[in-house]
């Protein structure tokens, strides 16, 4: 038995070795999680407007473009159950936080992040937030919940080609520098909505109760809510199943008129939106941002102030 | 808790000191075993647990109660007893739906609307083989051929054990039992070929079956949008995903219960070298055909009788075979076509042809082996088709693609290189199952003969290859089952 259990940790150490040191050193790396968590504690005395969301309000909503001050909390495939708890762990933290524009897009009410291929970014929550939105151990450590062969892709192009991962500014707004593919808008509108249709509605309904809460959180602060769902391509829009935006539209016009301080705004159609204003099918370009950020900044000064 | 899970990598080293260290005594140890079975089992859902004990303790006592009766009536009435409730369960969990959508079908054709109720009943994972495992126990007790343990713990054990608890293999009690029953003494040699066997398992799940699994249900999923070709590597791939997937499960399952000193049945011996389908289902899930076998075909006459009894029999056991997997049609015409590939070999009394290692103190196969090989490799691709597939209905649809014009096209797949380098690694892996062919499992006696340096570095190749290349985290496929 000692035999066995000296050899066998013989064989383990080095592997034992190797992740930790890996561990340590990807947890160096800059990335937007943690260059945001700084950032917002940075600015948390001064912020009045905060946004939350997946990557339509990271890419599309800019906050240089606010009159108040304003910062941009949302991250790539963000689910509303993240919105929530990133918004309960600062609420309190923001004294001078009048509004919070929360974006509901065609798939927030159906999808979840630990429920999706994208899981891993789970541990970027626990890790560099402080959140805890896992107990499992694979989504509280880097090399357990990326696999090795993009995490040597990482450590090299950090510590060997000095590339910096970082894509966000310093109002936490982010934008698009990679290619499409090449795709027409045309051609993504299709794939991107098939991808985006859910297969069954089974988180609706705790889905909605987290929009539920946000509001309800921000009402016992004085705080409004703005409900955005964002401008999509045309083609995009022509692809979406009925019945799932229809869920969508109608939570956002019934939170709107069930809350005081909520408002809903519907801007998928809105035709000051063309062409020109998309990276692709479903994300707002760096005009687009502007389009879309001036458009919220009046709409908050015109209904609240 | 999956056994390619950190969760599971944690257990395992905390339950394995806790059995070698803290609990000594058989007794205390075989708690032991029970309890982290129950937790593994509730790990995934602990609500049916219940399913479980409710199980063992019928079988417990059904199987004591058959022992103690003197005449043959009375104990045939308990057998009767055991096999109903087993039969039950595993019926109302697994083909209640089934059978009311039939129901329903079957009077719509002759007018009248039943309409009976579907019930929204979740399948309990590894149902199927310990139904399987404590019915054989009271058949083998009804058959006098073991006598009914009186310990229930022991029984307990053998009903939960947890590396085979929730997909196998589906152990007899008449192997199995004496184990628990007996004190335990740790082996060096069959711990260490215990994580040989593991490490082996994990790569084939992780880095094989889970990464056939990305193209596999990309090309199933949308086959009216792929080419023939397309369509006929997607089938390729399920083929090797799916031996993969189950066979790296059983390497593991049996190389986790070498470290706590038991030996399970075999449950794959190399089935892609068989040279007929005869001898592939020799080879293929050992243990559920050996049971189907045992109870199933013997009884009803096995091959005992004409030409005709045995083609009858056959059909029996691969009709209940493939309904064995699931609540569907399309299992059942899986295990028709199985059936219906064996008649020649029946006819011709081939069936028991090769029953030894292929290609025996040779390296290669000659023409002829490789031939048979290949025929069966193929009739596989094409009949697990109907094993992937959504329904019968898109079954039929992917065959159809394949038989077009299309099949003498590239196939076009959205990674190419991803393909490429599956490929290399399904290489690899068929060139060391080859070496290990005559042996338990693939790494035996890998690189025996060279020293013990190069045996570590391979295995650290392979540690390197398993966190390298490993897909994104699948649940076992026979978990559905």
């Amino acid at each position: 038995m000692k035999k066995f259990i000296i050899h066998t940790l013989f064989f383990i150490c080095p592997v034992i070795i190797i992740m930790i040191s890996m561990e340590l050193s990807l947890r160096q790396i800059p990335n937007d999680y943690k260059l945001k968590s700084e950032q917002i504690e940075f600015k948390k005395e001064a912020v009045e407007t905060l946004i939350l969301g997946s990557s339509h309000s990271l890419y599309g909503i800019n906050p240089e473009y606010f009159l108040d001050e304003t910062y941009n909390l949302a991250h790539v495939s963000q689910s509303i159950d993240l919105d929530y708890l990133l918004l309960q762990k600062y609420i309190d933290e923001l004294p001078k936080l009048k509004t919070v524009v929360i974006r509901l897009s065609y798939t927030t009410l159906h999808e979840q992040l630990g429920e999706t291929k994208e899981a891993w970014r789970l541990k970027d929550y626990n890790l560099y937030y402080n959140l805890k939105v896992s107990n499992k151990l694979k989504f509280n450590s880097e090399v357990l919940s990326v696999k090795l062969k993009n995490n040597l892709k990482r450590l090299k192009n950090y510590y060997i080609k000095g590339e910096v991962p970082i894509s966000v500014e310093n109002s936490g707004w982010a934008f698009l520098k990679k290619s499409n593919g090449g795709k027409s808008l045309k051609e993504l509108g299709q794939i991107v909505a098939q991808k985006h249709t859910a297969e069954d509605d089974n988180l609706v309904i705790e889905n909605i109760e987290y929009l539920e809460k946000i509001v309800n959180l921000c009402n016992a602060q004085n705080v409004k809510v703005i409900i955005v769902t964002l401008p999509a391509y045309k083609s995009y829009i022509a692809h979406l199943n009925k019945a799932q935006l229809d869920k969508v539209i109608s939570t956002g016009l019934k939170m709107d008129n069930s809350y005081n301080n909520c408002s809903y705004l519907n801007l998928m159609s809105n035709e000051s939106f063309n062409t020109d204003d998309f990276y692709d099918a479903d994300h707002l370009n760096t005009n687009g941002a502007k389009k879309l950020s001036l458009f919220l900044d009046d709409f908050i000064k015109q209904t609240y102030n | 808790m999956l056994f390619n899970s950190i969760d599971f990598a944690i257990f395992v080293p905390i339950v394995f000191i806790l059995y070698w260290f803290v609990f000594k005594s058989l007794k205390s140890q075989n708690v032991l075993l029970i309890i982290a079975s129950y937790v593994f089992y509730a790990w995934w859902d602990w609500r049916f647990l219940g399913l479980i004990i409710v199980s063992t303790l019928i079988d417990y006592s059904i199987g004591l109660a058959i022992e103690k009766q003197t005449n043959l009536k009375s104990k045939k009435a308990y057998l009767t007893l055991s096999i109903l409730l087993n039969l039950s369960i595993l019926g109302f969990f697994k083909y209640y739906n089934f059978f009311i959508e039939n129901f329903n079908a079957a009077f719509q054709l002759f007018g009248r609307d039943l309409d009976l109720n579907y019930l929204n009943i979740i399948l309990p994972v590894g149902i199927s083989f310990y139904t399987f495992q404590t019915m054989s126990y009271s058949i083998d007790i009804y058959r006098n051929k073991i006598k009914p343990t009186t310990n229930l713990v022991a029984f307990a054990s053998f009903i939960c054990f947890f590396p085979q608890l929730v997909a196998g293999p589906i152990e007899r009690a008449s192997s199995f039992l004496p184990q628990v029953e007996k004190r335990r003494v740790f082996n060096y040699i069959k711990a260490t070929d215990g994580l040989k066997q593991i490490l082996w398992g994990l790569f084939k799940k992780m880095v094989i079956a889970d990464n056939c699994a990305v193209f596999v249900n990309d090309i199933f999923e949308n086959h009216a949008n792929y080419s023939g070709s397309t369509l006929l590597f997607g089938a390729f791939l399920f083929t090797i995903q799916i031996y993969c997937d189950f066979s790296g499960y059983s390497d593991i399952a049996i190389g986790v219960s070498r470290l706590f000193g038991f030996n399970l049945k075999k449950n794959f011996a190399f089935p892609y070298f068989s040279r007929n389908i005869a001898e592939f289902w020799r080879r293929w899930h050992i243990s559920l055909t050996t049971w189907f076998k045992d109870y199933f075909y013997i009884p009803i006459g096995g091959s005992r009788g004409s030409k005709w009894m045995q083609l009858r029999n056959t059909f029996a056991i691969f009709l209940v075979i493939g309904l064995w997997h699931g609540a569907h049609w399309k299992f059942v015409v899986y295990g028709f076509i199985n059936a219906l590939h064996f008649v020649p070999y029946i006819i011709k009394g081939k069936n028991t042809k090769y029953t030894s290692v292929i290609a025996n103190n040779r390296w290669f196969p000659d023409s002829k082996e490789l031939f048979g090989m290949f025929h069966t490799f193929l009739f596989l691709v094409f009949a697990r088709i109907f094993f992937r597939a959504d329904s019968l209905t898109s079954a039929v649809a992917f065959l159809s693609g394949i038989f077009s014009f299309s099949v003498f096209s590239l196939p076009n797949l959205s990674n190419t290189t991803d393909a490429l380098i599956l490929l290399i690694l399904i290489a690899f892996f068929f060139i060391i199952e080859w070496i290990g062919r005559a042996k338990e499992h693939a790494l035996e006696h890998i690189f025996s003969s060279y020293k013990k340096q190069y045996r570590i570095a391979f295995y650290y190749v392979l540690v390197f290859l398993i966190f390298y290349f490993n897909g994104e985290e699948q649940q076992f496929i026979y978990f559905q089952f």
